[in-house]
């Protein structure tokens, strides 16, 4: 089977300082990366802070290009679960679900046509045609998750099971999480905590310091 | 057939976005879409005094001569200030998305335009209540008009784009563009420079802009053809070649603003 995205040696470095005063420093986020992602995997990625688990979901992604190595990409979109990309506080909870849709790689058109379910999802009621700067941490988040939840990428990459909203809306969208994952292809999940990502992933990768130490593979 | 569809989603957020952000510019004001017509005219009026009324310099005239080259003027210095930096204040999308990075300085243009056309239609009015006739010739404005967004999508792209290499270059904005206010002859004629520097001078495109809209507004020499036709053959190829480094580019300026 051809995988969908592979990682060869692939390294990330970043610059962290450096003028005309002082010397420059790098760092290395990524070092020596190999992974193959095969259509319908659930892969786990476990690391502390700071290994370097969300700057592999950016080169996954293709935010990121490598500075070392290659990532080769069969022709597939792969991209982040992200909530509230893009919001402007003045706009209403309509506008930026356009928006924020549309930045997300939605034609206006389509985005357009998922507005009424985006405002049920959301649970939003009439603060959906209000100013964003009027909502709660919560309210905002909520409209965040139901604009993302629309986005279906061939490679859905996560970073932490994001629980959002209050205890309705957190279960709600945990369970529409775990349903994409269940459902359909590939998904690649970032988390600290190895017990929920043993359950649902296929395989996992363990990252420290920026090299991947250990690879599980219970399937393939 | 893959990268048409690209284009034109670009195109779509591009206008979608300028419209939203327009919007929600808007919404904060007491005065709203009013700024619009009324920011213009205060910084207008900011000229009118120097220059006419304390200094003088007037002549017969001089308010008109002067609003037609600082109209002009505002519209490319409003998209370059504002595309500046555009890429870089990105820096929590374009390291979360992949978004190429070129609709942020395309946006800040396409909203500028929008808010350009009352100006522009303004100024028409006021050049002809001020008794300069519409006459065929006026059909150069189009034309001119055209080259002059050609040129201002040029020159708010690559500034946009060499920030994140060089953040120092963002210092250099503001005076570069008060050198270049000052070498566009808008509150001078070009004729009044020196014979000899007056073929150099108008190789600054703005300045050549400015007396183009003077010449068509005042019906006083008719555009010369060829020369139009060769600043729409340069401002043309830059503009390809732009695009071109953005398609080559794009990919790096998101670890560039991060770093």
């Amino acid at each position: 089977m051809q995988p969908l995205i592979e990682l060869k040696d692939v390294g990330l470095q970043y610059k962290i300082k450096g003028n005309i005063f002082t010397k420059n420093k790098y760092y290395d986020a990524l070092k020596n990366i190999n992974l193959k992602i095969y259509p319908g995997e659930t892969i786990g990625i476990i690391g502390k802070n700071g290994s370097g688990k969300s700057s592999l979901l950016k080169i996954l992604s293709g935010v990121i290009q490598p500075t070392s190595g290659e990532i080769i990409n069969h022709g597939v979109s792969a991209s982040l679960l992200t909530i509230g990309a893009g919001f402007d506080n003045n706009l209403n909870g309509r506008d930026n679900a356009i928006l924020s849709g549309m930045l997300q790689g939605l034609k206006s058109q389509e985005i357009k046509t998922k507005l009424s379910e985006i405002h049920d999802y959301s649970g939003l009621g009439d603060f959906f045609f209000e100013p964003l700067r009027t909502y709660s941490t919560g309210m905002r988040a909520r409209l965040g998750f139901s604009i993302s939840n629309t986005i279906e990428p061939d490679i859905l990459l996560i970073d932490e099971i994001i629980s959002v909203g209050d205890s309705d809306f957190q279960k709600k969208s945990k369970k529409a999480i775990f349903e994409k994952i269940a459902n359909k292809g590939s998904v690649v999940i970032v988390s600290h905590s190895p017990h929920l990502l043993e359950n649902i992933c296929s395989k996992i990768i363990t990252i420290k310091n920026g090299a991947s130490i250990k690879k599980n593979d219970t399937e393939i | 057939m893959e990268s048409k569809q690209k284009i034109y989603w670009l195109i779509d957020l591009i206008w979608t976005k300028s419209l939203l952000n327009l919007k929600s510019e808007a919404s904060r004001n007491i005065l709203s879409y009013i700024w619009w017509i009324l920011e213009p005219f205060l910084y207008m009026l900011v000229f009118y005094i120097v220059f006419e009324m304390l200094l003088n310099r007037g002549g017969e005239n001089y308010t008109t001569f002067l609003i037609i080259g600082l109209i002009p003027w505002m519209w490319l210095m409003k998209s370059v200030s504002g595309s500046s930096s555009s890429i870089i204040n990105s820096q929590a999308l374009i390291t979360q998305i992949k978004i190429h990075p070129v609709i942020f300085p395309l946006t800040i243009v396409v909203q500028t335009l929008i808010k350009q056309i009352p100006v522009f239609i303004l100024l028409i009015g006021f050049v002809w209540l001020q008794g300069f006739e519409p006459t065929t010739s006026w059909f150069w404005l189009i034309p001119i008009t055209i080259l002059e967004l050609i040129i201002i999508v040029i020159f708010s792209l690559v500034i946009a784009a060499l920030i994140p290499f060089v953040r120092d270059f963002n210092y250099l904005v503001p005076t570069g563009l008060t050198f270049l206010m000052f070498m566009s002859g808008i509150f001078y004629d070009y004729k009044n420079i020196g014979e000899q520097w007056q073929d150099v001078f108008l190789m600054n495109p703005m300045a050549y802009l400015i007396k183009s809209y003077r010449d068509i507004f005042f019906n006083t020499e008719a555009i010369n053809t060829y020369n139009l036709f060769v600043w729409f053959l340069i401002s043309i190829t830059l503009l390809i070649m732009t695009l071109h480094l953005y398609r080559k580019l794009g990919n790096i300026f998101p670890k560039l603003t991060i770093q």
